[in-house]
This record gives C-alpha cells, sequence and structure tokens, in this order.
C-alpha cells in the first residue's frame, strides 16, 4: 500500500507537468538523457563500505514557464545496466540560475527503484547545461540518492549513492 | 575503508574506482539467495542447512514431532520407515532437508506415538522413529 501511495504521488507528479502544457503556451519542456555512474556507500561492520555505482542511464523531464523561469518541476526514469537490470523513477522541483549559455539548476527530489527491488530515499542535485546551438545543450547532473527503505536496502543500513551522469538536453 | 579510498572518496565526489570490491552496499550487489549485511554478503536464513538441530537435540523427551520440518515427500514414504530405531534415524531415508534430526528420531522409545507417525504402515513399531519424519 505504501508503494502504491508513492507510485501515485510520483505518477501525479508528472500527469500534473504534462497536463498543464496545454493551457499555458509559455510553459517550455526540456528532455534530458545521461548516462552515468558514481560511489554507492553504506555502512559496515568496520565503518563503511564504498563500491562503484552500476552504470545506469537516465531519461529526463523537466518544465517550466517563461514567466517563472526560476522554478521548475520534472521527473525521470532511471535504469541501472551494469552487473543488474533495474528501473527507478524520480520526481524533482528545483530553481534555474542561467548565465548566457550556461544553466545550473540545484533540486530536491525523490527516487524509487521499483524493479526487481525497491528503495525509496530523497534525492538531492543539481543539473548543469551548456548551449551549444539552439536548443541543444551539453547537460550532466551531479546528484546523492539516500536510501534508507526498500528490498534492497540492507537490514538495519542505509544505501547513499553520490552519482554524476553526462549526456544532452533538448529544449523545446 | 583504507585511507587511500576515503582520501579518493574526498577528493572525488564521483569515486568512479571501487575501493572495496569483493564486499557488498546492497542486497542486490549479493549473489542469488545471500543478502548483504554490514558489508559482507551473507546467506539467507532459509534453506536445509541453517535450520539443522531445531528438532529438539538430544532431549530424550522431545518427540520430535511439533518442530520437525521434514516434509513427508522425502521421507521415503513407510516402506523405508519400517525399521527400527537407527534405520530410521534419519540419515539416508530422510533424505532430503537436513532438518530432520536424526539423532533425536533414533531413540526407540521416544518417538513412539503411533497417531503421529504416518499410519498403519508403521503401526506396531513402537520403536519407530518416524513420529518426526512423518511430520507435517
Amino acid at each position: 500500500m505504501r508503494q502504491l501511495s508513492v507510485t501515485s504521488a510520483l505518477v501525479a507528479a508528472l500527469l500534473l507537468v504534462v497536463t498543464a502544457a496545454p493551457a499555458r503556451a509559455d510553459r517550455r519542456f526540456a528532455v534530458q538523457g545521461v548516462v552515468g555512474t558514481g560511489a554507492t556507500l553504506g555502512g559496515a561492520a568496520d565503518g563503511m563500505v564504498a563500491l562503484r555505482s552500476p552504470v545506469f542511464w537516465d531519461l529526463g523531464l523537466a518544465s517550466w514557464t517563461d514567466e517563472d523561469p526560476v522554478w521548475w518541476l520534472g521527473g525521470g526514469l532511471r535504469g541501472e545496466i551494469e552487473s543488474r537490470a533495474s528501473v527507478a523513477v524520480s520526481a524533482r522541483v528545483g530553481l534555474t540560475a542561467r548565465e548566457g549559455p550556461l544553466a545550473a539548476r540545484p533540486y530536491l527530489g525523490a527516487t524509487w527503484f521499483f524493479a526487481p527491488f525497491a528503495m525509496f530515499g530523497p534525492e538531492l542535485g543539481v543539473d548543469v547545461s551548456f548551449t551549444l546551438i539552439g536548443p541543444v545543450a551539453v547537460f550532466a547532473r551531479l546528484y546523492v540518492d539516500a536510501f534508507f527503505t526498500g528490498s534492497d536496502v540492507p537490514q538495519g543500513s542505509a544505501v547513499v549513492m553520490t552519482n554524476g551522469a553526462l549526456g544532452v538536453e533538448v529544449v523545446f | 575503508m583504507s585511507k587511500s579510498c576515503s582520501e579518493v572518496l574526498l577528493v572525488l565526489a564521483l569515486a568512479l574506482v571501487g575501493c572495496d570490491e569483493g564486499r557488498c552496499v546492497r542486497n542486490s550487489d549479493c549473489p542469488l539467495g545471500e543478502a548483504c549485511a554490514v558489508g559482507v554478503c551473507v546467506v539467507s536464513g532459509e534453506g536445509g542447512v541453517p535450520e539443522a538441530g531445531v528438532d529438539g537435540g538430544d532431549d530424550p523427551l522431545d518427540a520430535g514431532a511439533a518442530l520437525d520440518a521434514g516434509p513427508v515427500a522425502t521421507d521415503g514414504g513407510p516402506g523405508m520407515d519400517g525399521g527400527v530405531g537407527p534405520a530410521d534415524a534419519g540419515d539416508a531415508d530422510d533424505g532430503g532437508t537436513g532438518a530432520d534430526g536424526g539423532d533425536l528420531d533414533a531413540g526407540p522409545s521416544v518417538d513412539a506415538g503411533l497417531p503421529v507417525d504416518g499410519g498403519s504402515p508403521d503401526a506396531g513399531l513402537a520403536v519407530d522413529a518416524g513420529a518426526s519424519d512423518a511430520g507435517p
């Protein structure tokens, strides 16, 4: 039931972004595709264990309006493709700071791995994009996920993932 | 974690090189049937071997039937269970799980309970240790 409510919240957030589009002609969208890895940290009897995070892909969507270009809402679909295959969804809300072709977007969010195992926790990150030509930009994301619950989290422990990803962004 | 690893993690938020290969952080880092516990993979609590010994040990009063989870199907049935005491000690005939504490079953005067013992083929053998073998 708890997983169902989390799913509903994430889906509702994404639907809110998508369905709001027709009502406001000035709404903008950015689609991002990245590949990344990083470090995954967890507890151990002798302190902490650090492993390289499985390589993953992340397809993201962000939306904002020209009237209020500072705030943005977004979400994403992530899949781990190294040594396991898993899928996660994320919801994010953040701010945008732009300087010429460079934009930085710090955000808060939540990520839920739901198949084949489960992990849920908050996410903190920053997106950086550098516009190359027209709507196309080089896109990088740094994020920290902390998972405290789920079948993939060892009992009595937590999993912290510090990841980075690089790809492209297209703004519509 | 070694000091060098700590330095790598502190300097590079993205530690692209794993410093603790061979250990685990998530349950999915472990092989199937194992789980991650305090950084190492351990066998999950399921399976026959870890349950061995739940059958009352050497307690002569332990009839074994209640605790014995030994599956009836692997017990070879009444025919194989027909021997007295030691033959039914859960070694060969019981096969299967290992949860079927053989020592206990070997006690002729302990597991004499006929009703518990899988029915008529074993009837009359008061020394039949089949009580726990015929467990639920």
